[in-house]
């Protein structure tokens, strides 16, 4: 019996570390994988991307430890013995790995217990799960209060609920993740810091299970707060929440903030200079509404939001997405149409996913074309990503470490496009896209994300099947994606953010607002320019960038209009525009070549393949995927050397046929300064400034022409320009 | 990992400002900020032997029969006009006869005959060479050029960008893949064999630096809003990026681009055309320690007239990579500068006299050639052959992968590695290569010098 007060010990640690004092070990429980081994394996990071995670390991465990199941398979059953000795257990190879200092993460101490721990379990026969009685039920985070101190630290409790009612504190072994670091910051273990004012949430896994908590840090103000009477229910949520907060919102901007905002907004175009005079001079009290009202049934409304279609849709002609020209050619034109007509969102939707014939003559096909590889699966995945926000994508490598999105649903919903094929014709790139409907699909209905269950009748195309689950009204998703996708195109970051990575671990900033938002969607049609007027007429998406001292912290809240740099098409378009030089855009390859007509902006290129180096540099999309992120508006060190120094920019401004016109026509050097500053900046320059450009063209550069392309350069290469603000 | 990264030390230069961000965002009692620090002041890796890589890329492919593979033996309708191969200064290697002046410095360089991949068409062939993936996945890769601008960012500290393309860069696909366009190279557009080089951004011969200067003033002190917003986190950036960029234009990098200061003989020792003078710039680049450029020569898809239109191309190649090659010899940097040329595919072996082709060829991918010098590649080798015909790869296949994780390898790069995914996933530098240790497979050890 000498080996008897050993394993007692050994027992006495196993459990201790997994289960907490308030629930002592059962007596004569044997440790089983399940229970003891598995969590420590994520824990210390055994089944890393670098390390047992990694495809080129040879002990390969499951990322996230999303497979228990699996990996139990791997170290126990399949390889014959080789990490686990039943016969001498201490000489497994599992146990003398970590005995040799693997892994290096661990010190000594906690190496020789991790070891003992999994000699013990392999002695009592290395058991699965022992207690099956212990099922999961859910993972649950808790705090005494969830209204946190700013700059105190808290500690995070995490229990593992099981179906017997009973309870584990498994707190040392969760991943801990914050929505928003500034908010709330994960120190190391359960332990996390309290930073800006803010709303968020943390979300944790274990053992591949997921819970979010949602937590409030408050700050304290004394500064006066509007009044949340407002007419517009957008404001009333929002306000209430920063009330709540202590943080007070901004100012509403000026009018010449709104008319430039405005355009860029909705058109991606800076105003004419006689749209600003005007708009200024107006003392129409509805004058900002009846703006808005004129640009969303602008044609230049219409390209803008075909771009932002075309970035989501992939339309490019050639690689990855492969369309060809004359396929975007006729995409485009559908989506024109479409947003001309403001065709509601459902049958949008479905008018995409549910379409037959040629590329040429059914526009929307192209829709299941624009794939390097057209695989069922990839094409539910593509679908997911536009339509319903989620990122299935990560599951066909691996499971998603965010969150817990079943791989076989998602597989499932590939069930729904096996039908799909392709064939071409003796047209050059002509290709037919039709369903198959007398194929044999082994599966015959579909559990959805939601949970519902879809049928896929034989003989009927099952497209059909999944744009009904999908616009319908009571889909959790379909509304909720685009309303949000709305928002933040119009104020730089969602309600939901990133805008298509909605998951359970990554819950709105503000729901009531989402849902408020859904709600006007189907309450009126799937109308989205009804969604556009009510967001763009509301004191939210009118205040200034300009932070005060409480909400400068604020990135997440819309408390002030964020700062964001004008896209690659809007900048370009806005030197041509001033500078009465237009580019010239085509593309080479693939054939037929492609040649945009002169005058043609940026901001109308429909083809992804029709570039140049600046939209490039400037972070233009490369339609290789559907996620908003692909359009890039960091700033980087060579735009701004190129916007300073490129003959692109520079040779357009002393050439300008506009600038030289202006220049002959206001020969009063104050009237000069004032068209020069309307045209670029939207505005008339303040006292100050006037004095300092005038100065300038009067003893700095006194050749008229080149003066004020000095002067336009200037005020092009200013902050106030290069950001939408 | 590989037990390369232990020996490189790799782990310790290659932790990019995206993985700081990651780490910071995603680990959880990992690095602290002071192991960080650590981490990236360590020295640049010493066992790399190459520090710049020169991708002289034939754009449209060109067929490697006429060029580092004839084949006299197979007749006209492979051959063509070109009956006559020639010797090179290495016995038993010979080059097609338009190449003279490359066949005099055959010991610098070694001849790859066994290049193949399955892609057709230039967009998915493009694709395979440059990023050495298969075309096809769920993710777009970088291409070559970016990874080293992505793995050397804290290595290389020049004020040019890290990866350059004279003059215009790839227009097949999205050569930055999933790392961002920050990635992408920096073409120099202009034309560099004319009296008015421009580079865009950097060399501007229409303002003065008087000029420069005035507008410099007049900017700041118009610069209102920024005033308002100095706190801003996006402005102080804006601010910092400013004064760099005008380090650049007002100082040294612009003398990089300065190929006027290029005296008459070396100029026209590289010949005054296009191609000759992007070789004599990208020289200049990897001299002030740019890690990837890449001259993109175009105009190789020849499916019509062939031959009229090589009897106009090989001479200015050979020209050019010749004295390119000697150069760098000449000035002690070939020994740490990789040289590598050669196109998306090779073209047909046979050709297709009949209209409305008329003697050209198509494209060919089962089998072409590419010649590496430099950074660590013996010279006067030949790696794989091909049939009497030129049609099928006899000996020894080097897949664009292999190729590419040799020279990842030879900067140092460990070609197993990993990149950033682009939403936190897991991606490897080169997935489809198999790091195999049997000779004749895998990384091109047999021309390859060992640490």
């Amino acid at each position: 019996m000498k080996w008897l007060p050993v394993l007692l010990l050994s027992l006495i640690v196993v459990f201790m570390t997994v289960r907490s004092q308030e629930e002592p070990a059962e007596k004569g429980v044997k440790p089983d994988f399940v229970n003891d081994i598995y969590p420590q394996v994520e824990k210390n990071g055994c089944n890393s991307a670098n390390c047992h995670g990694s495809q080129g390991s040879r002990l390969k465990l499951s990322l996230f430890a999303a497979f228990p199941a699996k990996d139990y398979d791997v170290l126990v059953k399949n390889p014959g013995g080789r990490y686990v000795n039943f016969v001498e257990p201490e000489k497994s190879l599992l146990v003398r790995k970590i005995k040799e200092g693997h892994p290096a993460a661990l010190d000594v101490i906690q190496r020789e217990q991790l070891a003992r721990e999994l000699e013990l379990w392999i002695r009592n026969g290395a058991a699965y799960n022992n207690r099956p009685e212990l099922n999961f039920k859910e993972l649950r985070l808790s705090l005494p209060d969830t209204i946190l101190k700013q700059g105190a630290k808290y500690r995070i409790k995490a229990e593992a609920v099981f179906n017997n009612g009973s309870k584990t504190d498994v707190s040392a072994y969760c991943h801990f993740e914050s929505q928003d670091n500034e908010v709330i910051s994960c120190l190391s273990g359960n332990e996390i810091k309290a930073g800006h004012a803010g709303y968020t949430a943390v979300w944790a896994r274990f053992a591949y299970h997921f819970a979010t908590i949602r937590l409030m840090v408050p700050q304290n103000t004394d500064a006066k707060f509007p009044d949340t009477q407002t007419q517009n229910p957008i404001d009333a949520v929002v306000n209430a929440q920063l009330k709540r907060l202590g943080i007070p919102p901004s100012e509403r901007c000026s009018d010449e903030i709104f008319v430039r905002r405005t355009y860029l907004n909705l058109t991606g175009l800076l105003p004419l200079s006689g749209a600003v005079r005007a708009f200024l001079e107006s003392k129409d009290a509805r004058k900002r509404s009846e703006l808005i009202e004129t640009l969303l049934n602008s044609d230049n409304f219409v390209d803008f939001q075909v771009l932002k279609w075309g970035d989501l849709l992939r339309c490019k002609a050639e690689y990855p997405s492969n369309l060809w020209p004359n396929a975007v050619q006729a995409y485009a034109r559908w989506m024109k149409e479409a947003v001309r007509s403001n065709k509601p969102y459902d049958r949008f939707a479905r008018e995409l996913l549910v379409s037959s014939g040629s590329n040429f003559r059914s526009p929307t096909v192209n829709f299941y074309r624009a794939f390097q590889v057209r695989d069922p699966k990839i094409i539910s995945e593509s679908a997911g990503l536009i339509f319903l926000g989620t990122r299935y994508e990560c599951a066909r490598c691996h499971a998603n470490p965010k969150t817990n999105l079943i791989r076989n649903s998602q597989n499932e919903m590939g069930a729904f496009f096996t039908q799909l094929r392709y064939k071409s014709t003796n047209e050059w790139k002509e290709e037919i896209v039709y369903p198959e409907t007398d194929v044999k699909g082994s599966v015959k209905q579909v559990t959805m994300p939601d949970g519902a269950i879809v049928n896929m009748p034989a003989g009927e195309d099952w497209r059909q099947a999944y744009a009904d689950w999908l616009t319908s009204k009571n889909n959790p998703l379909f509304a909720k994606v685009i309303v949000n996708r709305i928002w933040y195109w119009l104020n730089g970051r969602g309600i939901v953010n990133e805008p298509d990575d909605f998951r359970d671990t990554n819950p709105p900033v503000n729901p009531e607002l989402l849902s408020y938002l859904e709600n006007e969607l189907i309450s009126h049609n799937f109308d989205l320019k009804h969604i556009f007027r009510i967001i763009l007429n509301s004191e939210t998406w009118q205040r200034s960038s300009i932070p005060n001292r409480w909400n400068q912290n604020d990135h997440a809240l819309f408390s002030h209009f964020i700062l964001r740099r004008l896209t690659a098409e809007e900048m370009i378009d806005a030197v041509c525009e001033v500078s009465g030089i237009s580019e010239s855009y085509s593309s080479n390859v693939p054939e037929p070549f492609t040649f945009m007509p002169d005058g043609f902006r940026a901001g109308q290129l429909y083809d992804g393949t029709v570039s140049t180096s600046f939209l490039e540099m400037f972070g233009r999309p490369s339609r290789d995927v559907s996620y908003e992120k692909d359009r890039n508006n960091q700033l980087t060190s060579k735009q701004v050397l190129h916007w300073l120094n490129s003959s692109q920019v520079i040779d357009k401004l002393n050439r300008s046929p506009n600038l030289k016109e202006i220049s002959d026509k206001f020969s009063d050097k104050e009237k000069l300064v004032d068209e020069v500053y309307l045209r670029i900046l939207s505005r008339f320059p303040s006292v100050q400034e006037k004095e300092k450009a005038k100065t300038y063209l009067e003893v700095k550069n006194t050749d008229k022409y080149k003066g004020t392309a000095d002067l336009a350069w200037a005020l092009f290469n200013t902050a106030e320009f290069m950001y939408n603000h | 990992m590989s037990n390369l990264n232990d020996k490189t030390g790799l782990t310790a230069t290659t932790i990019g400002r995206r993985d700081f961000l990651r780490m910071g965002a995603f680990t959880i009692g990992g690095l602290a900020l002071g192991n960080f620090l650590s981490l990236r002041a360590a020295q640049p890796n010493k066992l790399a032997l190459a520090k710049s890589v020169i991708y002289i890329y034939l754009d449209g492919g060109p067929c490697h029969i006429d060029t580092f593979d004839p084949k006299p033996k197979a007749g006209k309708d492979y051959c063509g006009p070109y009956k006559t191969p020639i010797n090179t200064n290495v016995d038993g290697i010979q080059i097609g006869e338009k190449l003279t002046r490359l066949a005099k410095i055959a010991d610098k360089y070694s001849i790859i005959r066994s290049m193949t991949h399955n892609y057709f068409g230039h967009e998915t062939a493009s694709y395979a060479v440059q990023t050495g993936t298969h075309p096809g996945g769920q993710l777009v890769y970088p291409s070559m050029g970016a990874v080293v601008a992505y793995k050397k960012q804290q290595e290389y500290t020049g004020s040019l960008p890290p990866y350059i393309s004279v003059t215009s860069s790839n227009s097949r696909f999205n050569e930055a893949g999933f790392l961002g366009p920050q990635y992408k190279s920096f073409a120099t557009g202009g034309e560099p064999e004319k009296d008015n080089f421009i580079v865009e951004g950097i060399v501007n011969n229409n303002i003065t630096d008087q000029q420069i200067n005035n507008r410099r003033e007049l900017l700041h002190s118009l610069d209102t809003f920024e005033q308002e917003l100095a706190q801003d986190a996006e402005i102080k950036k804006m601010d910092s990026f400013r004064d760099k960029a005008y380090s650049l234009i007002l100082g040294d990098a612009k003398k990089a681009f300065d190929i006027h200061a290029e005296d008459d003989k070396t100029r026209t020792r590289y010949g005054r055309t296009r191609f000759g003078q992007s070789c004599l710039l990208a020289r200049r680049m990897v001299e002030r320690g740019v890690p990837f450029v890449t001259v993109r020569s175009v105009g190789w898809d020849t499916h019509k007239q062939h031959f009229e239109r090589m009897d106009e191309m090989l001479p200015d190649l050979d020209q050019g990579l010749s004295a390119l090659i000697e150069d760098l010899s000449a000035r002690g940097l070939l020994q740490d500068t990789i040289v590598i040329c050669g196109g998306e595919f090779g073209r047909t072996p046979k050709i297709l006299w009949e209209p409305p082709w008329n003697g050209g060829r198509g494209h060919f991918a089962t089998a072409f050639s590419y010649l590496v010098a430099g950074g660590g590649f013996i010279g006067g080798k030949m790696v794989g052959a091909t049939d009497f015909k030129g049609e099928e790869v006899i000996e020894r296949p080097v897949y664009p992968w292999d190729l590419i994780a040799s020279i990842y390898q030879l900067l140092g790069i460990d070609p197993t590695g990993t990149l950033p995914h682009p939403r936190d996933g897991f991606a490897r530098v080169l997935p489809d290569f198999k790091n195999t240790t049997q000779p004749g497979n895998g990384i091109l050890r047999e021309i390859m010098k060992t640490v």
